[in-house]
């Protein structure tokens, strides 16, 4: 039993050769910005692990979930892939706050402040950890798996407060340099940095990929397996009781 | 480089984290198939 195939491996090494391009492009071709100098090296990790957790992870997740709820298209598959993309979603998110904390100490001077977008990505961070655990409290399969989905699709209602709340309030934190209705045709990004950026996003992406493969078929196995045990394990029961002997009874 | 210590560090948590994570999915997989092989 694995869960590699000759096209995961194929993405496998696509990821490897793609991440090393990044690696190389963002600490060594890539130019020190003006304003923030070298620690602009750090936005080629924070913005790309952003992206892919918010508006790829979570919204596969919110997605999966949604198909899961509607009667005609419920199935195992829906609700095991909205749990593989929120983990990866996590992952991702966790480590945009890791490195912008970084980022934030050479650049603002302190590793956190409670900035509206600081704030609500923290917020949007324990969230999805919230839909996790929900997916983990012991239930009947189909209940937990519907009261998944209900925490999944409220989660997401955090996304757009996070993409907008650099718009909405005062923020340290700066505006869109790209994803926002005024920048989209004149990204505040150009050239070197810009195409380390692209390729970052590629990267990442691709990474997602893989991981989210790999972890669906792990959970689907997983179900697989404990839904084997369970089996066998009736079936002893079943076995002990017809070998058990009647009791006697005396009139 | 500026802040060299800072965005090394950056690089090198975003790799670890990835990575464990990775092999977490890979040990957990292999963990699987040992037991499911069993008789």
């Amino acid at each position: 039993m694995t869960t590699s195939t000759r096209a995961t491996r194929i993405l496998g090494w696509a990821t490897a050769i793609t991440m090393v391009l990044t690696g190389w492009m963002a600490l060594v071709i890539s130019p020190a910005d003006a304003v923030q100098r070298d620690a602009v090296r750090l936005l080629y990790l924070h913005v790309p692990t952003a992206w892919i957790a918010m508006y790829v992870s979570f919204g596969i997740t919110t997605l999966a979930s949604a198909l899961y709820l509607w009667k005609r298209t419920r199935s195992r598959f829906w609700d095991i892939a909205a749990g593989a993309s929120a983990e990866i979603g996590l992952v991702f998110i966790g480590l945009t706050l890791l490195v912008g904390s970084i980022w934030g100490r050479t650049t603002w001077g302190v590793w956190w402040t409670w900035d509206a977008r600081l704030t609500s990505t923290a917020v949007l961070f324990v969230t999805y950890l919230g839909y996790l655990a929900v997916r983990r409290i012991p239930h009947e399969p189909l209940a937990r798996s519907r009261r998944a989905a209900i925490v999944a699709l409220a989660a997401f209602l955090n996304v757009p407060l996070v993409h907008y709340s650099v718009e909405w309030w005062r923020t340290l934190h700066q505006p869109a340099s790209i994803l926002s209705q005024r920048r989209l045709g004149d990204p505040q990004i150009h050239g070197v940095m810009a195409w380390t950026l692209l390729l970052a996003v590629v990267a990442f992406t691709i990474l997602y990929a893989w991981l989210l493969i790999h972890r669906f078929r792990l959970a689907w196995v997983e179900e697989q397996a404990e839904e084997d045990a369970l089996a066998i394990a009736i079936a002893e029961r079943h076995a002990e009781a017809d070998a058990t002997p009647e009791p006697q009874v005396t009139s | 480089m500026t802040d060299a210590p800072y965005i090394y560090a950056g690089y090198a948590a975003t790799a670890a984290v990835i990575g464990a994570y990775a092999a977490w999915i890979i040990s957990k997989t292999r963990k699987l198939r040992r037991n499911t092989n069993k008789p």
